[in-house]
């Protein structure tokens, strides 16, 4: 392993929170609302623990192989051909995930900020920048999503700012509509996490090896649960509930209806800083994939793996044009999606552990 | 290596350039920038949109020489089905394209306030460029008259009407209310809105008559100034110092010594709701702290006298209150965000509720407590 790509459990913390952090987040008040209405804020805490299960029995899963990515574990545990498949399976997961950001990227772009550019202009730049960044080593990206994060306080600052304008009481009352709503928001939000179950890709990478690496996932979903708890609850406290329901990105209309002296328009800066975290998803998502393409096809040059990927991942997002599209293939990407990051380790765990099947560390 | 920097250097270039070609640019020498807006009801089901923008002339005025503000507003109406309606037409009435994101007001005519404002207001929620954070107010004739005022004294008609509320809001008379604030309050159920209310004096001149109270989008009632500031002390909305002037007394002959001037150093108000059954009770608290700035009657040393004067301005007060509760209520207004606070607090008794109803009847007691801690430098 080339030491060049390395990264440090701290570079994978910021890996991950902007794995999971991308297109979703001017939206994902919204849609958590339309199902638990003033409880959203409680959905946001229990999918935080409901994640963090999963990354606990992930850490369980990468502790029996230490060396190998999931790909791998996945050859060594179920032969070559089946983790052959297993592999693409995943690798095609991400390429549709990857498509419904970039879907729902350009459809925001064109209703907030430009009408009238072609969306294969706003794609084209899009896909080159990821690609760009997506083809060099994990290292690159990882520095770029710390740069990244700094756009996190903009969000953050911006939505306490608004806070003059907050009903507490609109929070209140606590639970009216019983359980069950806050558990189907559970469902609708698991999608907005995505992204957590990197690490059991990028493991092989770290160093030093194998050492606190479920922490800083954990860490990071802490984060990522307070950065969600954050905007849910300012939105919450600042729309009323038939607002709420009829404005799709909440956290944009937020920062539209702050004024400021000198900008007038500061959603447009927020705009601007919500692209960077979509290409941070992007360009993690896209590695993933030619890390999977890679594994199965040892011999391909990455060049020619990623540009084929993006180019699939272009045309793929072209025909995808419209709200109801767009909401079509989120529900089709999030099935997709649990079956793939949900089961599929899990089974490996249940497997290695029934056939007591694990890697043989040579060294100490 | 060195080859690949070289592509990626000339896609890159190329990319910009070709790029760049701004699909969205939008030019202000393309532009005419509307300030105000006005809306009216056109007999039976029209929309009469009236907008004021700086005239040609002192538009290129402004590029040529600074502070050489001649500025004269001119007015164009048009009618349409819709807002959107009248606004294709208004582009037909000048060479260039109208621009309404930097409207800094947007008047209602009384008619139109009456039947509902949310639809007509829909456009601007829904435009990505909507003046959002413009100013509403309510104009008692039309909002056409309103704006086609001469102004004089070199001010465009829209910055008069702008910083006549604003002025007013800085000392306390009104609470302004932009476009984007307006929305939760007309959609919550337990708040409603209200907005400043405006006219033309007998010389023309616009002025600030009181506060048109709503019901969810449609204007059902009126306050006068008086009553308005009571009303922002009863919902704790005043945001600013605010003076008042009183009626204490009737025995005096000479008139000015029968009215005190009270400046309001700090408001503390305390809303509480009581739910017995389906029963609600209100009561709003208010804790003045008032400084004296113009009484005739002299004597404001002796203790005795101090008290009196102080039992008397509550007494005023809250007969004041009391009348603007009942103006509040015949109104359906629940500005007071009662209905909130029992939704928030008192969720079980509000599912019963139907909340409509149940605030036209409901008990709102108000009472007031004021304490004289200055009153300028003599006694």
């Amino acid at each position: 392993m080339n030491s060049k790509t390395n990264i440090t459990t701290f570079q994978l913390g910021f890996l991950l929170i902007h794995a999971q952090i991308g297109v979703g987040i001017l939206s994902m008040p919204h849609d958590i609302f339309k199902m638990a209405e003033e409880d959203s804020w409680i959905t946001i805490l229990l999918t935080g623990m409901f994640i963090q299960i999963f990354i606990l029995l992930y850490g369980a899963l990468q502790n029996r192989f230490p060396n190998k990515n999931l790909f791998e574990i996945a050859r060594t545990l179920l032969g070559k051909k089946i983790g052959n498949i297993v592999t693409v399976l995943f690798s095609m997961a991400y390429i549709s995930f990857a498509i419904n950001v970039l879907a729902r990227y350009v459809y925001l772009l064109n209703a907030w900020m430009m009408p009238h550019t072609p969306k294969w202009a706003l794609l084209g730049v899009m896909c080159f920048t990821v690609f760009i960044i997506a083809k060099k080593n994990l290292q690159i990206i990882a520095r770029f999503s710390i740069i990244a994060s700094v756009v996190f306080t903009g969000f953050v600052i911006s939505a306490l700012f608004s806070m003059k304008d907050a009903n507490f009481s609109f929070l209140l009352p606590v639970g009216a509509n019983g359980v069950m709503p806050i558990i189907k928001g559970v469902q609708a939000t698991t999608y907005s996490y995505f992204g957590y179950e990197f690490f059991l890709l990028f493991s092989p990478f770290i160093q030093p090896a194998n050492k606190g690496i479920v922490r800083a996932a954990t860490i990071a979903n802490i984060f990522v649960t307070g950065f969600y708890f954050i905007l849910v609850v300012v939105t919450i406290m600042y729309f009323t509930k038939k607002e709420l329901l009829m404005i799709p990105e909440p956290v944009l209309f937020l920062i539209k209806s702050i004024s400021f002296k000198i900008i007038e328009r500061p959603d447009l800066f927020f705009t601007s800083m919500w692209i960077v975290l979509v290409a941070t998803t992007l360009m993690i998502t896209l590695y993933a994939v030619i890390l999977g393409f890679r594994t199965v096809m040892t011999k391909a040059k990455i060049n020619y793996i990623a540009i084929a990927v993006i180019a699939l991942i272009f045309l793929g997002t072209l025909p995808i044009n419209d709200m109801f599209k767009i909401k079509a293939f989120t529900t089709f990407n999030d099935q997709y999606l649990r079956i793939v990051i949900w089961a599929l380790p899990i089974i490996l765990l249940l497997i290695s552990f029934i056939f007591n099947k694990k890697e043989v560390v040579k060294d100490k | 290596m060195r080859k690949y920097i070289l592509s990626y250097l000339m896609i890159s270039i190329s990319l910009t350039l070709l790029l760049t070609a701004c699909w969205d640019q939008r030019l202000l020498r393309d532009h005419s920038l509307i300030l105000a807006i006005g809306y009216d009801r056109e007999k039976p089901d029209k929309i009469l949109k009236t907008v004021s923008f700086p005239a040609p002339e002192s538009q290129s005025n402004d590029v040529q020489g600074q502070g050489n503000a001649s500025s004269t507003s001119e007015i164009v109406s048009t009618i349409g089905n819709t807002v959107k309606d009248a606004e294709k037409k208004l582009d037909n009435t000048i060479p260039e394209k109208f621009d309404r994101s930097k409207t800094r007001l947007v008047i209602f005519g009384e008619e139109l306030a009456k039947e509902g404002i949310f639809s007509t207001l829909d456009s601007i929620y829904r435009d990505l460029r909507g003046p959002i954070n413009a100013y509403t107010a309510i104009f008692t004739g039309t909002a056409q008259e309103a704006l086609s005022i001469q102004a004089d004294e070199s001010i465009l008609t829209s910055d008069m009407y702008a910083e006549l509320i604003d002025s007013a809001e800085h000392s306390g008379i009104i609470k302004n209310y932009t476009i984007s604030q307006t929305r939760p309050l007309m959609l919550a159920q337990g708040m409603d809105l209200v907005l400043p209310l405006l006219s033309l004096d007998k010389n023309d001149k616009p002025q600030i008559v009181g506060t048109a109270l709503f019901q969810g989008d449609k204007m059902t009632g009126t306050l006068d100034t008086k009553e308005t500031i009571i009303f922002l002390m009863l919902a704790d909305k005043v945001t600013e110092n605010l003076a008042i002037n009183l009626q204490v007394s009737e025995e005096h002959e000479e008139p000015d010594k029968n009215f005190v001037n009270i400046d309001i150093r700090s408001i503390k108000r305390k809303l509480n709701v009581e739910t017995k059954g389906n029963q609600v009770k209100a009561n709003v608290e208010v804790d003045l702290t008032v400084e004296i700035d113009e009484y005739a009657e002299d004597h404001l040393d002796n203790k005795k006298r101090s008290d009196s004067l102080e039992k008397k301005i509550q007494q005023k007060l809250e007969k004041i209150a009391e009348q603007t509760i009942q103006k509040l209520q015949e109104a359906g207004n629940d500005s007071l965000a009662i209905g909130e606070k029992v939704r928030a607090y008192h969720h079980s008794t509000w599912q019963d509720l139907d909340w409509e109803e149940t605030y036209k009847d409901m008990e709102i007691e108000s009472s007031f407590k004021v304490d004289i801690t200055h009153h300028g430098i003599i006694n």
